[in-house]
């Protein structure tokens, strides 16, 4: 029997999976680019003090609380430790390809592993090769399903955010029945957790549902806003809920309230100015309101944050 | 259709009048479309047409990005019988882009049967060609096509019966850009044709950029890299055409990787205006000041970019009412990993992007989208979305890229205040140009598409909703005041029913779907509950007068702008 020795190197460093728990969000990410990150679902250093967990590769039994059976395969262990910690941290460092390299062999040793499944899918996913990763992910989600629910938290304590991954690839393939239905698994499991909360926002406003879109922004807002509260130093996560408020500006705009927009607009690139969207849509809602001058300004506040990010000035192509 | 829908459709004027009051008398409800209409069934029908066309656009796989943008393709009635025929610029090779097989031109036998009358132009043109424009540039009577081309551009004179003239050098300014999507328009409001066209990238055919990267993956390179061309807008002397570029505004804003362009009335002032599809930039909107000079106001009117405040690719672009709000939105179609974006024109001065609302975004998102174009393929009085893709990059697999390299005909059927996404089943393609036309003259819109180095095709309408004689109106205009713009280029059409409320509208424009030009012929699909009663065809000419003729369901007829004794 081959034998799969997986590390626990890496675990969700919020305690969301109680259902009601407050999300402690850590954002990883530079100034947005996109709504496809991490969102608040932080792979967080080793736990040295974490087991190892010998599963069988046929069955995906798991033996609880088996520990440490090395059974001659001392090697292998060491060798799959490494490269979840190798893979964690090019991952954490935004070098999604590195991972994806790493993440590559840890799922041909183990190809019907889930966690190995959903972190290679996990380095796709974050390098916008959505309909590959989306099998993956898809995959590791089924075969966690089927697992004990306590084994699965052990052996593969990332499962219960597969959805909302899952969420996104969707939503990025154009497929927003099933992005709504990844995201709301996702938060009828983790609460709250504020990304899929944003997400499922995101994609009601796709399918014109703009009763939801609120409903799901504003319960995303609030969730940021607990989380603040929390935080040391008081308000906190200013990005996440830039991003939040922009999408509730587009609600407004979209059901002709551009006083509203330009105000959620105003207070998104107040919270995170770098957020160069966010002056692009305030800039529209001013010219809407006759303040050509106001919108100008915006434009080239945009302009400024692009040229940080070093990037061109408005397109939809990497071409 | 939405309560919330309805209302905005009854409050909405056929036209706009002048600076955008709305002093039309006009009623003001549109019909609302039959929604047992059905599916929309295409064929595809090039099997025994005679039309045998394999294009050329350098080679395959394509290595250059001159060998991605395919050619147009022109409807034009160059026998004069009535029916609209093809005609085919065609491209070439990067080794020889001055030495292509050749344009060919195919005469319209009915039945949707073709006939290769190539030999009876008189001309050869083996430039390497893009967009091509139609129109009748010297008032003669016959339609004159110019070609946008990599190197000198083209001007070819009708002269009736399929036989052309090359008068580029009598006509055309010196210009040696890589040109792509051209419009002819009456942007002066003198009666004859003047022209607009887009510069794309400086681009050598032996020396590309180095690859580019593209979702990980090394492809070939631009636009980004290359330096952008200028467009130019020519205007009509009677004689040739003068660069005014300068003089009426063009250089005002930075050159742009200009592809497509479409001349309508956006503003809803009287005058055409000139909408420009820029590749990876901002899209420009050039509006007219009613004497043919031009601001860009792309930007403040929010339709150079979408939502997102992202300049987009913008290939195709589809001009049509979406929201019945007597005003001319437009979809562009777009690069993959973005999405297709249809600009609602709120009232003439601003768009709002609702690509979302109407379900146009997110079907999308895996297609590279070229031509597209509104049709009432179905006859339920709204209009449905028909557009072709295919991928640049000959590597692109769902698997590396989120999007194959061949793929299928989008097909966006609405039903009520959204777009649906229906098979086309039509296979798929690298396709790039499509145009529209009634070419078995059955009452309903068949389309033409061309694909990169593929077969020319052919697509019969099969719709049931289609199959009823007097389910549809084809109007064509014919305005004998201006004898270089008989088409009517700028014309506002809408079709009213028995109590004057608009069934729908539609714009004449130069330019179309894409570096392609559309019908001279406006269709209509009527609802059932509409067919059987008196109809009126309201049109709004191009120097502000309007005239309205009766018509019943089921009718082909040309309006005739008449000049005042």
């Amino acid at each position: 029997m081959r034998v799969l020795l997986l590390g626990l190197t890496a675990v969700v460093g919020c305690e969301e999976k109680k259902p009601g728990a407050k999300a402690v969000v850590e954002s990883q990410e530079g100034p947005i680019t996109d709504d496809v990150d991490l969102g608040s679902i932080v792979l967080v250093p080793n736990d040295p003090e974490l087991p190892l967990i010998v599963i069988g590769q046929d069955q995906m039994q798991v033996a609880p609380n088996q520990l440490v059976v090395t059974e001659g395969a001392p090697t292998l262990a060491e060798q799959e430790q490494l490269r979840l910690s190798v893979g964690r941290r090019l991952l954490s460092g935004g070098d999604f390809a590195g991972a994806e390299v790493v993440f590559r062999a840890l799922h041909a040793a183990h190809p019907d592993h889930p966690r190995a499944l959903f972190l290679l899918g996990l380095s796709i996913h974050k390098q916008k090769r959505y309909a590959e990763a989306r099998p993956l992910l898809e995959r590791s989600d089924a075969l966690a399903s089927a697992l004990d629910a306590g084994v699965i938290a052990t052996i593969f304590p990332e499962s219960p955010h597969v959805p909302h991954f899952l969420g996104w690839c969707t939503y990025y393939l154009g497929d927003v029945e099933a992005a709504a239905k990844y995201f709301d698994a996702h938060i009828a499991i983790v609460p709250g957790e504020f990304d899929s909360q944003f997400g499922r926002g995101v994609v009601a406003i796709d399918q014109d549902d703009l009763a939801v879109a609120k409903e799901r922004l504003r319960a995303a807002l609030a969730l940021l806003g607990a989380a603040a509260d929390d935080a040391p130093g008081g308000a906190s996560h200013p990005r996440d809920r830039a991003k939040v408020l922009v999408r509730l500006g587009d609600v407004s705009l979209r059901e002709g309230d551009v006083a509203s927009a330009r105000t959620q607009y105003e207070e998104a690139v107040h919270l995170w100015p770098a957020h160069h969207e966010g002056w692009a849509k305030l800039a529209r809602a001013l010219d809407r309101l006759g303040e050509g001058d106001a919108a100008q300004h915006a434009r080239e506040q945009q302009q400024r944050v692009l040229e940080q990010l070093g990037r061109v000035a408005g397109t939809g192509a990497d071409s | 259709m939405s309560l919330a829908l309805c209302v905005v459709l009854l409050l909405t004027a056929p036209f706009s009048a002048p600076g955008g009051q709305g002093t039309d008398p006009d009623p003001t409800a549109r019909v609302a479309a039959d929604p047992a209409a059905g599916a929309i069934q295409l064929v595809d029908a090039t099997a025994g047409s005679g039309l045998s066309m394999v294009t050329t656009s350098g080679r395959g796989p394509s290595t250059h990005i001159l060998e991605v943008k395919g050619g147009g393709i022109a409807l034009i009635d160059v026998d004069g019988d009535g029916d609209e025929d093809l005609f085919f610029p065609n491209g070439a090779t990067l080794l020889a882009p001055d030495a292509g097989p050749g344009a060919r031109l195919f005469e319209n036998l009915g039945g949707l049967r073709f006939a290769d009358i190539t030999d009876r132009m008189g001309v050869a043109h083996r430039r390497w060609s893009f967009g091509v424009a139609r129109g009748d540039v010297n008032a003669d009577g016959h339609e004159d096509l110019f070609i946008a081309c990599l190197g000198p551009d083209t001007l070819l004179l009708g002269e009736g019966g399929g036989q052309f003239r090359d008068a580029s050098a009598q006509w055309l300014p010196p210009d040696e850009d890589w040109n792509t999507g051209a419009a002819f328009a009456d942007v002066d409001g003198d009666g004859d044709l003047d022209l607009y066209v887009c510069g794309y990238v400086e681009a050598d055919p032996v020396r590309p950029l180095p690859p580019a990267q593209f979702k990980g993956i090394e492809v070939l390179s631009g636009p980004r890299g290359y330096p952008a061309q200028p467009d130019r807008l020519l205007l009509n002397d009677g004689s040739r055409f003068l660069d005014v570029s300068a003089e009426r505004g063009i250089r005002t804003v930075p050159d742009r990787y200009a592809l497509n362009v479409v001349a309508a009335d956006f503003t809803g002032d009287g005058h055409v205006d000139l909408f420009v599809g820029n590749d990876s930039q901002p899209d420009t909107l050039w509006v007219n000041d009613g004497k043919g000079s031009f601001i860009d106001r792309g930007t403040p009117s929010g339709v150079a970019i979408n939502l997102d405040g992202s300049g987009q690719a913008t290939m195709g672009i589809a001009v049509g009412d979406v929201d019945g709000n007597g005003r001319p939105d437009i979809v562009t179609t777009n690069f993959s990993s973005d999405t297709n974006t249809l600009h609602l024109n709120l009232d003439g001065q601003f768009f709002d992007d609702r690509t979302s609302q109407f379900g146009v975004g997110a079907p999308s998102r895996t297609w590279c989208g070229w031509g597209a174009a509104f049709a009432d393929l179905d006859h339920d009085g709204d209009e449905d979305l028909l557009g072709v893709n295919g991928h640049v990059y000959p590597q692109a697999t769902k698997t590396l890229m989120d999007s194959d390299y061949r793929q299928p005909v989008m097909l966006m059927r609405r039903e009520g205040s959204r777009f649906i996404t229906q098979e086309a089943g039509l296979g798929s393609h690298v396709d790039r140009s499509m145009v529209m036309a009634d070419l078995d003259g059955d009452g309903d819109l068949d389309a033409v598409v061309l694909e990169l180095n593929g077969p020319v095709r052919v697509i019969r309408n099969e719709s049931a909703g289609a199959k009823q004689p007097d389910g549809s109106v084809l109007v064509r205009l014919s305005d004998a005041t201006a004898p270089g713009n008989r088409s009517g280029i700028g014309s506002v059409v809408a079709l009213l029913d028995a109590d004057g409320k608009a069934i729908a509208r539609r714009w004449m424009v130069g330019g179309g779907p894409f570096q392609s030009t559309a019908s001279r012929d406006i269709h209509f699909g009527v609802p059932v509950d509409a067919r059987g009663s008196p109809l009126t065809v309201l049109v709004r000419w191009p120097d502000g007068t309007q005239t309205r003729t009766p018509l019943t369901s089921g009718s082909r007829v040309v309006v005739e702008h008449a000049a005042m004794p």
